[in-house]
Order: structure tokens, then C-alpha cells, then sequence
């Protein structure tokens, strides 16, 4: 009887009895043959063949066992299979639940340290979007800050790029043109030579330098060398130059200086300011501030140019300008060294050039980063005379032209400027030197005062004063004078701004008047008026020298008191007609008096649209 | 030719700023309708603001645009200072008079409101532009103007001390009088255009009959100093003077009689009528209430020179 499994085949355990009985008929078949032979009896036949049957029955049986079992095995060894693939999968998933459960943990204990980065104000990042940032959560805000800083980081990044790439294309060309102009000395020599019997011939001479001149110009830095070429072909080019140039300094400092710095740009490295400051100032013991230091530590060689007075100038000694190379800040500044100048003579030569910043982008942030001005200029001449762009890109004869015209323009107008400030000292009216001879010169003002205020004064009159306050401006050096002008018991006082742009910024005045009877018969517009004719309109007769203009705003000044106290003391415009000084006291329900001077008539009169003057002085404007 | 300083614009900021420091209102009106308040000002220019905020306790409120302080409309009128200012419904319309320094402008209220203070709309509101005539070849101005709706006239005094009127519909000269040795600076209505009343430099108050031809009586208010302002009380029985003299009078006209002097320690330069008060500003920086005895009633501080 066999018993089926669980599989679709036999299993072993389904032979199993069939087995026990075949083993147990063939063990009684084999005992009874054995006992047969024991006892000598004839071998049953019979009994023989149910053995063998059996055997062979038992046999079968264990074919069909080996086969169940190699089955069973087969079976066994396809679920080991899925069993296996099933641990795996469940592995897997326990470790990705460690994953999970360690990621959750990470999110519960995560803290955002975008707070701490100093990102643009969300407004900022939401301007060019268009978005209202209410409308946003905090993370979209956050988001929307991260891409803008991100998107303003990538800019920077390609700026940066791009300018080294500049940097790049600058260096290469500079020692492009240093190599030329390395050569550039034998060229000339040789027409030098070669111009030598022609100029012996003419009788004239070309611009020669001495042996010891030509050793110095060829260790000077690029800059400086192209400002000394410069100033050179301009003094033996224009007849009324009137001025020298020399090389000053130490010649074997500047060699090792030079050869130092040609290695260095041989090695490849950009001269750095501990270098700069090493070559430059090797005796230099002071290292109390070695940053500050090594960054204005200058060439050991300075080109030196003095200015002489020509036939039309007002100053009347020498002036001499030293112009000097900061190696670190690869600039040039410029000091005055010798002469009799007001102390601002280089600053706001042009416009926007207070000295007290660098014009080389690449440093500009140290004027404000070590907290004290250049030391060298007032300061950094740089800036008084753009030697950065002066080497680089002015082309030469308009350059210098220009630049020293100013400079004469400016010494002219300090001297001339000086000498209308100490007759004031003095208690006197300067007088001008007036085109029109109708424009009446006499004048019973007199003035009692005139004194300069401190800087702190100076700021109070400012501020108390509406139009100086709006006009004046704070880049520019002003000094602020007071003067006091009086007349049958009035007192007028001014308050005179002059900035170191003086005469092309004319002085400006604010006015005020004190007077005990004043309250009963006028009021403050005459004294706006009074103003507005020397601040607008003082140039209304052409000067013959603008850097007068001082003396004039003050003779008109006075000439306008006058006015004032004339009209304020006549009954009735007839006795001012009758005077030839105003056809009309007043005009208009603000009583206006006649302050304006028409020279056609040579009479006062009020002016009856404030429109401006249409020219400006051919003076203001610099070629 | 590279120009290193520009002088122009450097004296334009001046010219600018020194306008500004010194700027003065020369007159004030309301529109008929009570909305709107105008103020001529010493640049030439007018302003206008709406007047409800004001009676909502919101007139001051500084500020940004908008707000109850920023005029309506900002427009540059003349070239000159504005010095006087009138405002009334004649015919159709209501008319904006302005007397200045280079003459009379007549502009359609409606229009300049309208215009929001825009240059090319401001001009097509003026209605007239009229000679105020000249002194010695140079145009005279106009120190004040005066509008009567009932005849339609707009009576000015001039620079060259006359009283001048137009036909503010027509734009044609209606009268001038003469008499005047110096500018007249104020001028108001007895009743009709036909009957002005003109303060002078010359120290006179002249009342002016047009239809005559010519002055009917000269008062002489202040001992001869200049007469700035006058003032005509409602029913044109009283007149209110003020000048040079740092005094206002008080005048009967019916009995051309000086009534009362009232001192101001300054020169006067404006007087109103209010009620059964006189007000009167002027150099000081005080606003003198009278009563019509002459009894200073209250004295009230104000900034500089309300003239």
C-alpha cells in the first residue's frame, strides 16, 4: 500500500512499507531456504523464485525510492533558491528602513543654517521677479534668496574671469611695449646721430641728455619713463614751456631696484609689497606699519619738473612738482616740493580729483582699507594728474598740454587769489580791472571786516545758509571767509565760500543785513536779490581776468549796498534819477530795488526775469 | 574742447536755490466753488491745493505724493513774480487773475486744474496775456488785480501808476486811469468795476470813478509813505490801509474820514477784513488782529514777512 506526498511525484516515504514488507518476505524466504539447506533438504524451487521475485520487487521499490528522493531533492534545492532570493529581498529592505529611519533622524535634528549666510534681503532677491514676497512661504523666500545669490555668485565668477583674462592681455602687452621700448633708446641714439650734422647745420639744438640723465631714464619703471619722454618732447616742442626737468634720486638703489624687479617679472611673479618695499627701501628701519608701508614704498628714483613764471603769469617764483612711482600699486604720484602755493594746488585739478583715492581700480580700496590717506601727494597725484591714464592712453602733446595749462591756470588763480585775499586782510576793497568803463567804481561802503573762519565755523555757516548748504560741495576744499561791509549805520555781512576750484567755481556769498530801522521800511527779498546778483550774475561784464572775480562779486557787493541804502534813503525815485543812479527806487509789491547795471544806459535797474547769463567766460572752459 | 566746469548749471542751482531761500506768497484765493485753494507765489509760480483734506485735519500731513500736502497743481505762470491774485465765475467761466512782474495773465481755472501742471496744457488755459504798458521802454508790472462778475472786468494796478481794466470776455481795454505819480501797489472794488479804490508808492489812496473819467477823492493814509495794501469791507463802507508808515488806518468813506490808526511797529504790507476784525501782516513776523475801534485784539507769531 503506498501513500501519496505532498509534491506531485512519490516521495520516499511512499516506498517505505512496500520496502519493510519486501524486506521482511525476502528475510522469511531467505531464512526458510537457509534452514532448508541446514537441514539438507532439496533447495525449494518455489521458494527460490518467490526469493528472486521478491528481490526483484525490492529492487523496483528502491529505484522508485532513489527517484522520489532525487525529486524531492530538486524540489528542495528550488525552494532553497526562492528561500534565498526571499532573505535577500527582506535584507534589503531592512537596510533600506535603517536608511529611512536614519535620513528621518537626520531631518528631525536638522537645523537650517541658511539664517546664518549673509544673503541679499528677500525684496532684493524678489525685485526683478515680480513677486510679492507675502504670497510666498519661508522656504519659497529662502529658495528664491539662494538662486539669487547663486545667480549674483556665478556673475561674480565670470567677472573674475574676465578680468583675469585682462590682466592677462595687459601683461602680456606691457612687457610688449617694455621690450620695445627697451629698444626704443638705441633708435633714438641712432637719429640722434644721424640728426646731428642737420642740427649743426641750422644752428638749433634738440633736446639732449647728459650721460648720467640717459643712465637714470633707463632704469626708470614704464610710467615714469613715459611721463619724463613726455614733458621732455613738450619742453623742446613748445618755445613758451618754461620749465626743467630732472631725474632725482639714487641711482644705485634704483638699479638694484630695477634689477630686482626685472627678475621678478623674469620668474614670473607679480612684484608683491613685501618685495616692492624690500627693493625699495632696503635701509628703511621704521616697520611699525610694514603693510601700509610696503604699499607706498616708492621707486628709488622721482622725475622732478619745475614750472617757471612766463610773461602772462601772475605767480612770480618757481614751482617744482616731484612725481614718484609706487612700485606695489603700480601708480605714480606727484607732490609739490618747492614753491610759494596754497596747499591744495593739486587737489581737484580735475574734476572728481580730490587726491584721495586711487585711479587704478585694482587698488583703489586701500585710500579707505588702511584708514589714512596717500601719503604721497596731496596724495595721490595719481589723481591730481591721472598719470595712471597720462602713461597709458592721453595722447602725448594734448595730454601734457592740457595738464600743465591747468597747472599755470591754477598757480595764476592761487597767486592772483592771495594777493585779493591779503588786500581784504588788509581792510580794503580789491579793485577790479573792469572791461566796461560805464561801470561805476565808487563806492561809500567800506569794509570793516573781513576774516576767515575755522573749519568748524566754517560748517555752521554752511548749514546756516540754505543755498551755500545746496550748493556748496563736500569733495572740495573750501575755505569760508566773513566779511563785513557798513554804510550809514547798516551792516551787511557776507559769507564768502571759495573752493579750491576758484575762479572757474566762482565764490559763492550768502548775505544778511542788520540794520535798526530795517524793519520799517523793507524786508529780506532785496538782500536774495542783492545775493542773487553777485552769485548768478557777476559776470555779466566781461573781465579781463577771471581770476579777479573775487574783487568783483565784492565791488558789486558794495555797489549793491549802495543801492540799498541810496533807495532806501531817497523819497522818491526822481531824486535817484536826478542822481544818474536808478530810474526806479522800487519795483513790484516786494519793493524790489535796482541792483542790476545796464551799461547801455549806465543806470541801475531791476532785473525783470531771473534768466541766466547764456555764455560762460571763455576762461571756464579748459582745452 | 573738453569743458571742465559747467557754470551754467552751477548757476542755474544758485539761481535756484537762492529763489527758493528767499521765496515769498504774494497772494492767496479760494475757488468759488470752496474746494480749492491757490497761492501765487515770488518764482511765478501757482499752486493749488484741494481743501478738504485741510477741513479733515489732514493738511499737514508731510509727505510723499498724495499726500494732502502736495499741491494739485504746480505751474510756472509768469517769468517773473506774481504779486497779485484774483479769483471768480465771470460769465461761464471761472477766471484766474494774475498780476506779475512782466504783466497780466488771464487763464480758465477749469483748464489749469485740468492741466495738472503740465507745460503745454498750462498755456492753452491762459485766455489772455495783456500790456500793462511800460515806463521808459520797459514793460511795467502789474502789483495787483481785482475781478468784478457783474460787469466782467478785471481792474489792475500797475508800475506805471495807473488803474487799468479790461473786458475779461472780450479782452478789450475798457478804462485807464491816471493820477498816480508812482506804482499803484493794491487795488480793490467799491461795489462795481466801474469803481475801484488804488493804494500807491506815492503815499495816496485814490477812489476812482470810471465812469467819470477820473478821481473822485485822494486819501493820504500815512503821512506820505507808501500805501501797500488796502482792504474794503463788504458793504464798501469802510476802508483798511497799511504801507510804510507801520500803521494801519481806518477810513469811513462815506465821510472820508480817517476813523482809527493802528500801529504794527512794521511796514504793512496786507490787510483783510474779517468779520468785525482787521487782520494786517506785513516785515514783522506777527499777525496784528484789530478790532474795528483800533484795539489790538490778539497778535498772533507767523514766520518772517507775511507781506
Amino acid at each position: 500500500m503506498s501513500k501519496r506526498g505532498h509534491g506531485d511525484g512519490e516521495s520516499a516515504l511512499d516506498h517505505l512499507e512496500d520496502v519493510t514488507s519486501l524486506v521482511a518476505a525476502l528475510r522469511s524466504t531467505v531464512e526458510g531456504l537457509v534452514a532448508s539447506a541446514k537441514a539438507g533438504q532439496i533447495v525449494d524451487e518455489t521458494a527460490l523464485a518467490a526469493g528472486s521475485h521478491t528481490l526483484m520487487r525490492l529492487r523496483g521499490a528502491h529505484r522508485g525510492v532513489m527517484k522520489a528522493n532525487a525529486e524531492k531533492e530538486a524540489e528542495l534545492a528550488e525552494a532553497s533558491t526562492a528561500l534565498d532570493e526571499a532573505q535577500l529581498g527582506l535584507e534589503s529592505v531592512l537596510y533600506e528602513k535603517a536608511v529611512v529611519l536614519n535620513e528621518i533622524k537626520r531631518c528631525a535634528e536638522f537645523a537650517f543654517a541658511g539664517d546664518a549666510l549673509d544673503l541679499v534681503p528677500a525684496k532684493d532677491a524678489l525685485a526683478d521677479a515680480a513677486v510679492d514676497a507675502k504670497s510666498l512661504s519661508d522656504h519659497e523666500v529662502m529658495l528664491a534668496r539662494l538662486t539669487f545669490e547663486m545667480a549674483q555668485r556665478e556673475k561674480l565668477v565670470n567677472e573674475l574671469h574676465a578680468q583675469q583674462k585682462t590682466v592677462e592681455e595687459t601683461q602680456e602687452r606691457l612687457a610688449s611695449d617694455s621690450d620695445f621700448l627697451d629698444s626704443l633708446h638705441i633708435q633714438l641714439d641712432k637719429f640722434l646721430h644721424a640728426g646731428q650734422p642737420l642740427v649743426d647745420a641750422m644752428g638749433s639744438s634738440l633736446v639732449v641728455v647728459d650721460a648720467e640723465t640717459r643712465e637714470r631714464l633707463g632704469l626708470l619703471p614704464s610710467p615714469l619713463y613715459m611721463l619724463y619722454t613726455q614733458l621732455l618732447a613738450y619742453n623742446g616742442a613748445a618755445s613758451t614751456a618754461a620749465m626743467a626737468l630732472t631725474i632725482a634720486g639714487d641711482t644705485a638703489a634704483a638699479t638694484l631696484a630695477a634689477a630686482k624687479a626685472a627678475k621678478a617679472a623674469a620668474d614670473l611673479e607679480p612684484p608683491s609689497p613685501s618685495a616692492a618695499k624690500r627693493v625699495a627701501t632696503a635701509d628703511d628701519d621704521d616697520d611699525d606699519d610694514e603693510r601700509a608701508d610696503s604699499y607706498y614704498a616708492v621707486f628709488p628714483l622721482s622725475v622732478e619738473l619745475e614750472l617757471f613764471p612766463g610773461p602772462d603769469d601772475a605767480f612770480d617764483a618757481p614751482v617744482k612738482l616731484g612725481f614718484a612711482f609706487f612700485a606695489a600699486l603700480n601708480l605714480v604720484g606727484v607732490q609739490v616740493l618747492d614753491g610759494p602755493l596754497p596747499a591744495n594746488l593739486l587737489a581737484n585739478l580735475f574734476p572728481g580729483d580730490a587726491g584721495e583715492t586711487s585711479p587704478n581700480p585694482a587698488n583703489a580700496y586701500l585710500g579707505t582699507a588702511s584708514g589714512e590717506p596717500f601719503r604721497f601727494a596731496p596724495p595721490l597725484a595719481v589723481a591730481s594728474l591721472k598719470p595712471y591714464l597720462w602713461a597709458h592712453s592721453v595722447p602725448l602733446s594734448v595730454g601734457v598740454k592740457a595738464i600743465l595749462a591747468q597747472l599755470r591756470n591754477r598757480l595764476n588763480a592761487g597767486r592772483a587769489l592771495d594777493c585779493q585775499l591779503s588786500e581784504l586782510a588788509n581792510g580794503t576793497l580789491p579793485l577790479a580791472k573792469l572791461v566796461s568803463p560805464s561801470f561805476p567804481l565808487q563806492t561809500r561802503v567800506s569794509l570793516r571786516s573781513w576774516r576767515q573762519l575755522s573749519a568748524a565755523d566754517a560748517d555752521t555757516a554752511i548749514a546756516a545758509s540754505p543755498v551755500l548748504t545746496a550748493v556748496a560741495d563736500p569733495a572740495l576744499q573750501t575755505d569760508v571767509y566773513l566779511a563785513e561791509l557798513v554804510r550809514d549805520g547798516a551792516t551787511l555781512t557776507a559769507t564768502v565760500a571759495i573752493t579750491n576750484e576758484y575762479p572757474a567755481r566762482p565764490p559763492l556769498f550768502h548775505l544778511e543785513l542788520s540794520n535798526s530801522e530795517q524793519a520799517g521800511l523793507s524786508t529780506d527779498n532785496n538782500v536774495g536779490v542783492m545775493a542773487a546778483e553777485v552769485n548768478v550774475y557777476h559776470s555779466e561784464l566781461p573781465l579781463p581776468n577771471d581770476n579777479e572775480v573775487l574783487s568783483y562779486q565784492l565791488r558789486k557787493l558794495a555797489l549793491c549796498f549802495d543801492v540799498y541804502q541810496e533807495c532806501k534813503a531817497a523819497s522818491s525815485s526822481s531824486a535817484l534819477l536826478s542822481s544818474k543812479l536808478a530810474l526806479r527806487t522800487v519795483r513790484g509789491r516786494n519793493r524790489e530795488m535796482p541792483f542790476s547795471f545796464d551799461a547801455a544806459v549806465g543806470l541801475f535797474t531791476q532785473r525783470l526775469h531771473r534768466a541766466l547769463p547764456r555764455q560762460a567766460p571763455a576762461a571756464m572752459v579748459v582745452e | 574742447m573738453d569743458t571742465y566746469f559747467d557754470l551754467d548749471a552751477f548757476r542755474a542751482r544758485v539761481s535756484s536755490s537762492t529763489a527758493e531761500a528767499h521765496a515769498t506768497v504774494y497772494g492767496v484765493v479760494y475757488s468759488p466753488c470752496g474746494e480749492y485753494m491757490a497761492a501765487v507765489d515770488s518764482r511765478g509760480v501757482v499752486r493749488v491745493w484741494a481743501l478738504s483734506p485741510a477741513l479733515q485735519g489732514e493738511w499737514w500731513a508731510e509727505g510723499e505724493d498724495g499726500s494732502p500736502g502736495v499741491p494739485l497743481v504746480t505751474a510756472t505762470l509768469h517769468r517773473g513774480p506774481i504779486y497779485g491774485v484774483e479769483l471768480a465765475e465771470i460769465g461761464s467761466k471761472v477766471v484766474l487773475a494774475t498780476g506779475a512782474s512782466d504783466g497780466l495773465g488771464l487763464w480758465d481755472w477749469a483748464a489749469l486744474l485740468a492741466s495738472g501742471g503740465e507745460a503745454t496744457a498750462v498755456a492753452a488755459a491762459q485766455l489772455l496775456a495783456l500790456d500793462a504798458g511800460d515806463v521808459a521802454g520797459t514793460p511795467v508790472e502789474v502789483n495787483a488785480v481785482a475781478l468784478d462778475p457783474a460787469s466782467g472786468l478785471v481792474v489792475c494796478g500797475t508800475g506805471a501808476g495807473e488803474v487799468r481794466a479790461w473786458d475779461v470776455a472780450t479782452g478789450s481795454h475798457s478804462y485807464t486811469l491816471t493820477g498816480h505819480t508812482d506804482m499803484v501797489l493794491d487795488v480793490g472794488l467799491r461795489g462795481s468795476g466801474s469803481a475801484p479804490v488804488s493804494a500807491s508808492e506815492d503815499g495816496t489812496v485814490k477812489l476812482w470813478d470810471a465812469k467819470a473819467g477820473g478821481c473822485s477823492a485822494s486819501l493820504q493814509p500815512g503821512g506820505g509813505a507808501w500805501v501797500g495794501a488796502l482792504a474794503l469791507d463788504p458793504d464798501a463802507s469802510w476802508l483798511a490801509t497799511g504801507g510804510g508808515d507801520c500803521a494801519v488806518s481806518l477810513w469811513h468813506l462815506a465821510s472820508l474820514t480817517q476813523t482809527t490808526t493802528m500801529e504794527t511797529k512794521a511796514c504793512v504790507q496786507t490787510v483783510v477784513f474779517a468779520d468785525e476784525h482787521v487782520l494786517a501782516g506785513g516785515a514783522s513776523p506777527w499777525l496784528y488782529r484789530f478790532n474795528i475801534n483800533g484795539r489790538l485784539a490778539a497778535k498772533l507769531p507767523v514766520t518772517r514777512g507775511t507781506g
